[in-house]
């Protein structure tokens, strides 16, 4: 299992507006709308437009008439008003010519002091008859004779012709009106008889509208059910519209973004299908990796390995053979991926099942390559180095196929470098590796150092392009050999890690192997960051401690990922000492456990999850009989990573409001407010021990005087 | 293995968003918690009821986080309201004497009749 894979999330992320859909308007009702009111205006403009010219027209005729007929009056008056009682010819004249004019007519005869003469009303004969002053004289068109004017205002016409005595002396005024209503009365007429034609054309306007835009818009329907499709998960059936408008571009658009969208779901499952081949090989690597280093007389053997992004073929592995002789061996396979990995695999079987009937190593080294034989393809080879260490002597024969030169750490500081003379496994076929390989011989005497490696580790190159090289392994086990052979291993992965920049992925796997034979009279490995703090008596403590957990402790081992420890709680449930104690204190020492567990993944392991810390709950206490149903429970863990101090730390002062805001600190608080002591044994030779205690007793105490 | 982390958004009742977090609230969790709160401050909901019946788990990141998310909240004049919240979590919590920097009610609907 690799760290944050397993632990996915599954949460919805909040959206940033669920916009609420309001009341939908067709555009093909906007549309209709729109022609409608468009056609109507138009109607209007021409249907005015019209009627002014109709109104001028009618005007002038109307004028033309009226003065006709003054005229004709005039002529038909000039005899009778020469008669002695002109009223008698005048009076019947008058009527019947407003008869045959229009009820809006009127027509007046006058003699030469303006007296009536001529009247429809005969009671108004012989009155003086005043013009009107308020009428304005018109412009006519068309002929006009001496003495005749045309007469108007607002609501009226009137013509007016001199009658005339035969000698031409004007003798009386013919008058002949016109009320304009009757002109307003035609318009009206015709007006009524345009709308009924308006009204159809306006329907026929807005049927043909939304017929039209219906038409238009119907791809939008199509194109609508196809997003909702996409929208579903649907991206294999395509929008089908045939338009040649924009909305049959758009289409196609869609349909090519559900084309990207399909490809670019295929890219993202075969991409989680690699990833999810490629964490398995790595938990198979890690598999072949030792899980503990070795410890045998003086010597310490550890080790490490630092994956690529991308899965490498780097093995290394030691282990004891049968004649007490313990085989070291480290490897580099050419090519990266899955296919590295089984090679890696196959040869981590072969080594482990002939390394135990090979007394030399260079023998081996050709076994081996006659039996991976046809598996390695041509191209494809490994450099290795082995070696045999005699733990009572310090002598190491060993043979290198092209490895990496080794480096000997001598206790006066000396560095001195073996170079190899082997060609590689599977470089050349026909056993020419036989011919270049020699078994050679060295002797690590007290307080020196042996460290191989991988060329993940001398080829790691910085931001400027420069190898890490041997001198960078030089100053990093240089400055730490004095510390022993932990403080090595990690001095060199801290300066690699320095070296390609802390939060860049190494470029091909690092692979670090040191042994280490303990100083004359030194003490052991004495740890990393914390040194010579460990006193005889504690050391004693601490070895009885991992005695007593080893033989009779109930024991956890977790990788450094903080989503293994998820598996305190069952483990805590299973665990036979915590029989019958209360489940609040169950999960409090789990919360305590957590906490301790994951500092030491964090800052002593920086969550490197091929490291391994032990737990063990070591054997009730009761110091008294009667404390026998109030044992003291303790816990005691184990880890190979960089120590620290668990004193001296400064308390949290959450009181301080700019302390709650990081929110940190609280992990060594749970564990100070649960366990009642905790011990801490750093860089002993097995390692930095913690032990934390719980005291039931202590607990129910305090309890009681809470409750109190 | 315990049920799966998830964060689940119940109710909004105006600028007040209620939202239930279920599994262990542990260092990822915790960033996942506080990135989701975040987003949703930014998106306006100053006021945020969290109903955490659901956590199995609290390790201090948990309760560091709840803590900063607090202080944030309260800070921008909103407010981060912890409710119904699980025997596990709250154990911690009065551990750590955490309980008068945070604001507990017994239930999502109590902390929001307070505030409307």
């Amino acid at each position: 299992m690799t760290n944050g894979r397993s632990n996915r999330v599954k949460t919805e992320r909040p959206a940033a507006g669920n916009v609420k859909r309001g009341r939908i308007v067709s555009i093909r009702v906007i549309m209709a709308g729109v022609l409608a009111t468009m056609v109507l205006l138009s109607l209007v403009g021409v249907t005015l437009m019209a009627e002014r010219a109709t109104q001028r027209m009618l005007s002038g005729e109307v004028e033309t008439r009226l003065k006709l007929q003054a005229r004709n009056l005039a002529f038909l008056s000039s005899g009778a008003l020469l008669s002695d009682y002109p009223e008698l010819t005048l009076v019947p004249l008058i009527k019947e010519m407003e008869e045959r004019l229009s009820d809006q007519a009127f027509a007046i005869v006058l003699d030469h002091e303006n007296r009536i003469q001529g009247h429809p009303d005969a009671r108004s004969i012989g009155e003086v008859y005043e013009i009107n002053p308020g009428l304005d004289l018109l412009e006519t068109a068309g002929a006009i004779l001496p003495g005749e004017r045309m007469l108007g205002d607002d609501e009226m016409i009137v013509a007016l012709t001199p009658v005339l005595h035969p000698n031409g002396k004007k003798i009386g005024t013919a008058l002949v009106g016109l009320n304009r209503s009757y002109l307003e009365g035609m318009v009206w007429g015709m007006r009524k008889s345009q709308l009924p034609l308006i009204s159809i054309i306006l329907v026929a306007g807005l049927i043909t509208a939304l017929i039209v835009t219906s038409k238009l818009l119907r791809p939008i329907g199509i194109l609508r059910e196809g997003l909702e499709r996409i929208g579903r998960g649907d991206l294999e059936t395509p929008v089908l519209l045939r338009d040649r408008t924009e909305l049959g571009m758009l289409a196609e658009t869609v349909n090519d973004m559900a084309t990207q969208l399909l490809s670019a779901q295929a890219d993202l499952v075969e991409k989680e299908r690699l990833a999810h081949e490629l964490d398995l090989a790595n938990d198979i690597q890690r598999q072949l990796f030792p899980a503990e280093d070795l410890a045998v007389g003086e010597f310490r053997i550890t080790g490490a390995h630092r994956p690529a992004a991308e899965v490498g073929g780097d093995y290394y592995d030691f282990f004891t053979l049968p004649d007490g002789r313990t085989g070291i061996a480290i490897a580099d396979v050419s090519g990266k991926g899955l296919a590295g990995c089984l090679i890696m695999s196959m040869l981590s079987v072969l080594l482990r099942s002939l390394g135990p009937d090979f007394t030399s190593p260079s023998r081996l080294l050709v076994m081996l390559e006659e039996r991976m034989g046809s598996s390695l393809k041509s191209g494809q080879f490994i450099t290795m180095f082995y070696g045999i260490l005699d733990p009572e002597t310090g002598e190491i024969i060993y043979a290198s196929a092209a490895h990496s030169p080794v480096l000997i750490h001598r206790t006066s500081g000396a560095m001195e470098w073996e170079q190899s003379t082997g060609i590689p496994l599977g470089a050349v076929p026909g056993g020419a590796l036989a011919t270049t390989l020699e078994d050679k011989t060295l002797t690590l005497e007290p307080g020196d150092l042996l460290v191989q490696y991988t060329d993940g580790v001398n080829e790691a190159f910085n931001a400027a392009d420069e190898q890490f090289d041997f001198s960078g392994i030089e100053g990093a086990v240089g400055g730490s050999a004095a510390a022993g052979p932990h403080a090595v291993l990690q001095a060199l992965r801290d300066a690699v890690k320095a070296w390609i920049g802390s939060d860049a992925e190494p470029f091909d796997d690092e692979t670090l192997l040191v042994i280490g034979r303990q100083g004359a009279g030194a003490s052991a490995d004495t740890g990393q960051v914390i040194s010579g703090c460990v006193s005889p008596a504690a050391l004693a403590e601490a070895d009885g401690l991992l005695t007593a957990a080893r033989r009779e402790g109930y024991h956890l081992r977790l990788p450094a990922a903080t989503d293994v420890l998820a598996n305190l709680n069952g483990w805590l449930a299973e665990c036979p000492q915590l029989t019958g104690v209360a489940p609040d204190i169950v999960h409090l020492l789990e919360c305590a456990l957590y906490e301790a567990c994951a500092n030491i993944m964090e800052h002593g392991y920086d969550l490197d999850s091929v490291r391994n810390l032990d737990l063990w709950c070591l054997p009730l206490q009761a110091a008294t009989a009667q404390d026998e149903d109030l044992p003291t429970i303790r816990f005691l863990l184990r880890d190979r990573g960089r120590g620290y101090r668990s004193e001296g730390a400064e308390e949290v002062d959450f009181e301080d409001a700019a302390t709650r805001l990081k929110g940190r600190g609280l992990g060594r608080e749970i564990i100070r407010k649960v366990m009642h002591r905790s011990s801490y044994f750093p860089g002993t030779a097995e390692g930095n021990l913690t032990l934390l205690e719980f005291e039931s007793r202590e607990h129910t105490q305090n309890k009681e005087s809470l409750n109190v | 293995m315990s049920k799966e982390f998830s964060i689940e958004s119940l109710d909004s009742l105006g600028k007040t968003k209620v939202i239930k977090v279920t599994g262990r609230l542990e260092a990822v969790t915790a960033q996942e918690l506080r990135d989701y709160c975040q987003d949703l401050h930014k998106v306006g909901h100053q006021h945020l009821v969290l109903d955490l019946s659901g956590i199995a788990f609290i390790a201090s990141s948990g309760v560091g986080t709840l803590l900063a998310l607090t202080e944030e909240f309260s800070r921008e004049g909103g407010g981060l309201y912890l409710t119904a919240v699980s025997p596990a979590a709250i154990a911690v919590i009065r551990l750590l004497n955490l309980e008068r920097f945070l604001a507990i009610y017994a239930t999502p609907e109590e902390a929001v009749s307070i505030l409307h």
